[in-house]
């Protein structure tokens, strides 16, 4: 296996952690949330629609969907 | 005496069954249950799927339990040409179908969620089992959230021998047709400012056993034979900021992916998201996606007789693609005030276009030049594609 398989994923994900952990302890109140409770801002709100966005990119590309495990081939891959 | 007592005791019983789960949280939303029905579309040169698609979800008797069932099913129709499915008569269409159920379990107390599932899909040739499950918390006055979950799968991949279905288990280059994944992911998100959140996901996936098109012939003629073992990792950032004076949220993506079939990807993803009037979302979208070749992929179709692998997957060559779409979302709560639509509290319409531009630059079996109605142009043999979605939630 290629050290860069997970080397250089870890390493994005270390640098963008160090780029957000200093504002990270910073607290939005409660009531100013007011923005952030918008369909639009929920990012879990496209959840169905990825999945089938996913199931397509696992048949189409090299790179998975990132949905979790495939759950059946679509005979097409 | 005693019959008032009784009453009385099953009074309280009824009343502490009714109102003791709010209580014993204090801070439990009302319940939303809801339906949804959804048909995607998926085209492209050599195959159509269409795939309707219902879930079902109850709260029991609020978010403390989730219920989730979900029933699709996948009709793949042309995909003769795309699969390589010489075995089966050559270039013709054909149509298959692909069940999937799935159920799912969730539950939310305080700042813990915690879901389970599984799911099972079966078609032809093909049989998946999928199960897993996940854990989040919620931390500093719930503006951070760190997720962990796990699945894995049980698939077994048969190829089919004559034309009334007799199949048989596909081995590839092993002794089983058993194709087991492992697949862990982790995340974290934090609200940043009152418009923006932000958040980092690490993903990786470990699977053993046949990977390869049973149908699927090499350019020299040999069966295509993938690696038996995949490891595969992904690390992906995003963002959603919101700009309340214009009615738009912005939302950028970025996914790096490597694996030891030496393919490595990104994809950036932006979405901007728009309220032009208050019931109504509207979403563009812009999605660059760029991959490199497996290190057993050959664009000659030429390997040393003792090499072991062979292959002619369009999606194991180098190629990139650009996709644009947009969504429309009708939020019905509008139209629900009408006397006689109260029913529509809270449901939704929803319709997505996508369009995929597929290029790839080296000329292969698998990367040749193609007409899609707009000149000519090289892309791989899965070529330009369109995806679709149209879906209708009702809340109850």
């Amino acid at each position: 296996m290629r050290a860069t398989c997970l080397a250089r994923p870890l390493a994005l994900v270390t640098v963008v952690f160090l780029g957000v952990a200093p504002s990270a302890c910073v607290t939005v109140s409660p009531h100013e949330r007011g923005v952030l409770a918008q369909p639009e801002m929920d990012p879990a709100g496209d959840g169905l629609e990825e999945t089938f966005h996913s199931h397509i990119e696992s048949a189409r590309e090299a790179g998975f969907g990132g949905h979790g495990a495939s759950g059946g081939g679509c005979g097409c891959g | 005496m005693r019959r008032a007592l009784n009453i009385l005791l099953a009074a309280l019983i009824v009343a502490l069954v009714a109102f003791a789960p709010g209580q014993l949280t204090g801070q439990v939303g009302h319940a939303e249950d809801r339906v949804t029905v959804r048909g995607n579309y998926y085209r492209e040169t050599s195959t159509r799927v269409l795939q309707p698609m219902v879930t079902f979800r109850k709260e029991l008797p609020d978010e403390r339990l989730t219920l989730e069932a979900e029933y699709l099913l996948d009709v793949i129709s042309s995909a003769s040409i795309g699969a390589g499915a010489l075995a089966l008569g050559g270039d013709r269409v054909f149509t298959e179908m692909r069940h999937e159920t799935s159920l799912r379990a969730s539950t939310k107390i305080e700042d813990w969620s915690a879901t389970a599932f599984y799911r099972y899909s079966t078609e032809t040739d093909y049989t998946g089992n999928n199960f897993g499950f996940g854990v989040s918390r919620e931390f500093l006055q719930k503006t951070a959230n760190v997720s962990l979950s796990y699945s894995t799968s049980f698939d077994r991949a048969f190829r089919i021998t004559n034309n009334i279905g007799a199949n048989s288990p596909w081995l590839s280059s092993g002794d089983t047709n058993l194709l087991r994944i492992h697949y862990l992911s982790a995340g974290y998100s934090h609200v940043l400012t009152k418009h923006l959140v932000a958040g980092v996901n690490l993903e990786g996936i470990h699977a053993e056993g046949p990977q390869d098109n049973p149908y699927r012939r090499a350019r020299n003629g040999d069966a295509e034979i993938h690696p038996w073992q995949r490891t595969r990792g992904a690390a992906s950032v995003w963002a959603r900021y919101a700009i309340p004076k214009a009615k738009m949220a912005l939302e950028p993506r970025y996914r790096f992916y490597a694996d030891n079939w030496s393919v490595e990807a990104h994809a950036i993803d932006l979405r901007a998201h728009f309220r032009p009037i208050k019931h109504l979302q509207m979403r563009l979208r812009y999605r660059y996606y760029t991959q490199s070749e497996a290190y057993f992929w050959r664009n000659d179709g030429v390997w040393d007789i003792d090499y072991p692998w062979r292959s002619d997957d369009p999606k194991m060559t180098h190629f990139w693609s650009h996709t644009v779409g947009g969504r429309l979302i009708w939020e019905l709560d509008g139209v629900s005030k009408f006397q006689g639509l109260g029913w529509l509290d809270g449901a939704w319409i929803e319709a997505t276009y996508n369009h995929a531009f597929v290029r790839c630059k080296e000329l292969s079996s698998v990367c040749i030049d193609q007409d899609f109605g707009y000149g000519t142009v090289r892309s791989t043999r899965f070529g330009d594609h369109r995806i679709g979605n149209l879906a209708f939630s009702l809340a109850f």
